[in-house]
């Protein structure tokens, strides 16, 4: 019962207009326990702060002040959460017809904090009681609470109620009723705030004891059966509960979400697991509909794109204009042409994302021969790749964007003729340096410091982009910080060094 | 001289190529030249080429399927085979083919000539492609009917050639070039196409489209069609189907 969510809910809030709101939920957390249970007439769920739910069946009358403002007798308190019975409810409570009865009383506790958050009763019927000692075959028998109140049996045997009954060896005294001896025998049941009393007659009948044990024990029973019937709302109902909460605690915290797969109760808790279950199918169904939707509509788009690009149209273009040139004598448009054929045909990689050095330095004396067709003599390039750098692996493009700098925001700049210089070597750390020399302009230091500096965030100038976005590509691409050395001198020169690691083999095949 | 083949469906691509090229220095000469996969079947037992350079991408053929046929059929043909990048992989799915290189789009002299150089090596290691070198001699070809039957049979086959003939009967191709022109009057070719414009010009009609023809008769190209037809009849297919009953 202490496992019902709404009740701990309520009796755990901290905010007690909050706790109000949740007085509902809590009893119908409690009516379920009434249903369910044979014999509870009513509950009783009491905060620290005095606010209290309860659901039962009848009237009672509560006592309000003994529970709400002494708050509940110490003895219940010194339990930490075992369970103290009274009959008829201790003087506290009392039902509007009288009708005896029996009253659970335990403190509760959080079970994360162990903090004391509540108070509970349960009151049983004493009807249960009455059913007992029907089953016997005596009818002078009477049960009493442990103070002499009346519960069941026959209500006259209350009068001869004597303290040392209660105790759980058996105790006898004698009588005079009606000028006839009797002998009054009395026990404590077991575990329970229940004393039974029975007056046997002492001519003829001398048997008491025997069926005061017989019906201790069934009282014992009765006592063991309320145990049991709390075992069983936690077995079966609050236990798999948890688990199931646990389970899609799980669930719901992986990548994606999962079916649950525990082992569950064949019952509305099971099927409570399987629409969670249908629901997780559904909604993975819907997200994967959502992916491919997008996924289409990505396709799409680049296929869009490549048709703008289209380099199949470009390159039968290309030809078919530089065997024009070449049928009308212009042998050097032809040239050309073919230049640009393949520097688009290597700057287009078949979409590779990363090519051998060697064809990036391809990429660069393609694209400088072109600009020299435009600029004329103002530039010289030289080239200084070591063999064994032909092959390693770099990101494409990350030269081009350099030399393209060194022409425009260096050698034209100056108005004189100027040098383009890419060399590669590798060092004994087996680390490739790139290096892209230019006696262009140079940059100030301020600009060089940025660029080298960890400026991730920092949204470069039009002129640096080229420059700034390799550098961010480099770092990506090799997971490392210092990729680049920048040496300048306004007006004489700049010289842009790459270090990465010597590989040859591409990323994307080591990923496989 | 080794001779070379170019199949491509642009005529500047294959002009370029010839015209850009010191075909001379590498003691070479372009023999011929074919705009469609279809056309190079049909042409390529007379031009005889030891290496052809062939687009892949082409309509009706492509030029993966041409080269099925032509390894199948003339072993120790150099096939280099010309892509631009989007069909690059489709190329390199063909392993299987002996496929002598794959040169990117848009073709770089220097490239090419490298390329050349090695096939040039390869054909002096290996000798040049035999057309039909072996001869089958004396034995006697009383059958020269029976190819003539099963031409009629087969021309709407648009694979059918000499060679691929020869093979269906045992023969070496040029025995069976010289043994049927001798008994027919007709070169192989043009007796193959006779039978495919006689019966073009059967199906011809003003509502006739030449499409529609040029596949039933066994040369999906429709432009080689054309050029086959007008060669044949003296007149354009259209003018041609203007002249026709209905059908």
């Amino acid at each position: 019962m202490i496992m019902e969510e709404p009740l701990a809910a309520f009796l755990k809030e901290e905010d007690r207009d909050e706790a109000f709101n949740l007085v509902i939920d809590a009893k119908y957390s409690m009516q379920r326990i009434i249903n369910v249970t044979n014999g509870v007439d009513a509950v009783y769920a009491f905060r620290t702060d005095g606010l209290y739910a309860c659901t039962k069946r009848g009237v009672f009358v509560l006592d309000e002040q003994n529970y709400v403002e002494d708050l509940w007798p110490t003895p219940v308190l010194d339990l930490r959460g075992r369970a103290l019975e009274y009959a008829n409810g201790n003087g506290a409570l009392r039902k509007i017809d009288n009708y005896p009865f029996i009253s659970i009383e335990r403190a509760f506790y959080d079970m994360n904090t162990q903090k004391r958050t509540g108070y509970l009763i349960l009151f049983m019927s004493g009807k249960i009681i009455d059913q007992a000692l029907g089953a016997l075959p005596d009818t002078d028998i009477c049960a009493v609470g442990l103070d002499g109140t009346y519960l069941s049996g026959d209500r006259n045997l209350t009068r001869v109620y004597d303290r040392s009954f209660a105790s759980y060896k058996v105790s006898h005294k004698m009588y005079i009723v009606r000028g006839q001896r009797v002998m009054i025998s009395g026990v404590r049941v077991k575990d329970a705030p229940i004393i039974v009393i029975s007056c046997i007659p002492l001519e003829g009948k001398p048997l008491p004891g025997r069926t005061l044990r017989i019906l201790a024990f069934l009282m014992a029973a009765m006592a063991f059966g309320l145990f049991a019937l709390g075992r069983f709302v936690s077995v079966n109902i609050t236990r798999p509960i948890n688990r199931l909460i646990k389970a899609m605690n799980i669930g719901g915290s992986e990548k994606e979400l999962v079916p649950i797969s525990g082992r569950m109760p064949d019952n509305e808790i099971g099927l409570l697991r399987d629409s969670y279950n249908s629901m997780v199918i559904r909604i993975r169904d819907l997200i994967q509909e959502l992916i491919t939707k997008e996924q289409t509509i990505q396709r799409a788009e680049m296929r869009v794109l490549q048709e703008q690009i289209k380099p199949h149209f470009l390159y039968n273009s290309i030809g078919m204009i530089s065997s024009l040139a070449l049928r009308n004598g212009a042998g050097d448009v032809s040239s050309a042409l073919e230049t640009l054929g393949r520097f688009y045909r290597n700057f287009l990689s078949k979409g590779d994302k990363e090519i051998p050095l060697e064809r990036e330095v391809l990429i660069v004396r393609d694209y400088l021969a072109l600009q020299k067709l435009r600029y004329g003599e103002i530039i010289r390039d030289e080239y200084d790749i070591k063999d064994e750098c032909l092959k390693c692996i770099v990101p494409k493009l990350i030269l081009q964007p350099l030399v393209e700098n060194s022409i425009y925001h260096g050698i034209r700049l100056k108005g004189e003729e100027g040098i383009i210089r890419v060399s590669a070597s590798i060092d004994d750390d087996n680390l490739l340096h790139i290096i892209v020399y230019d006696t262009g302009v140079g940059m100030s230091k301020e600009t060089a410091d940025k660029l080298m500096s960890g400026i991730k965030n920092v949204s470069p100038d039009e002129e640096s982009f080229g420059l700034w976005g390799t550098i961010v590509r480099l770092r990506y691409y090799f997971n490392r910080d210092n990729v680049v050395k920048i040496e300048s001198e306004e007006g004489e020169y700049t010289r842009i060094e790459f270090i990465v690691p010597a590989t040859t083999v591409p990323k994307a095949e080591e990923e496989k | 001289m080794y001779k070379v083949m170019l199949i491509d469906d642009e005529a500047s691509a294959r002009e370029l190529m010839k015209e850009s090229l010191d075909w001379e220095s590498l003691d070479m000469y372009v023999a011929g030249e074919a705009e469609s996969g279809i056309e190079a079947i049909n042409t390529i037992d007379d031009i005889k080429p030891d290496i052809i350079f062939v687009d892949i991408s082409m309509p009706f053929m492509d030029g993966i399927q041409f080269s099925v046929i032509a390894a199948d059929r003339y072993p120790g043909l150099i096939i280099i085979i010309m892509t631009a990048f989007d069909k690059f992989e489709y190329a390199r799915k063909c392993v299987s083919l002996p496929i002598f290189e794959y040169m990117l789009k848009p073709m770089v002299r220097s490239e090419v000539m490298e390329t050349l150089k090695k096939a040039k090596e390869r054909l002096e290691e290996r000798g040049p492609v035999q057309w039909g070198a072996s001869e089958t001699g004396d034995e006697q070809l009383s059958a020269t009917e029976a190819v003539m039957k099963y031409i009629q049979e087969n021309y709407t086959d648009s694979t059918l050639n000499l060679t691929s003939v020869a093979q269906a009967f045992g023969f070496s191709s040029s025995y069976l070039s010289r043994k049927f022109k001798s008994e027919t009057g007709k070169g192989f070719a043009q007796y193959l196409t006779q039978v495919r414009m006689e019966n073009a010009m059967k199906l011809a009609g003003p509502d006739v489209k030449m499409f529609n023809i040029s596949a039933k008769v066994g040369i999906p190209d429709p432009n080689y069609f054309g050029r086959c037809f007008k060669k044949y009849t003296g007149k354009s297919y259209s003018e041609y189907a203007q002249g026709c009953p209905d059908k």
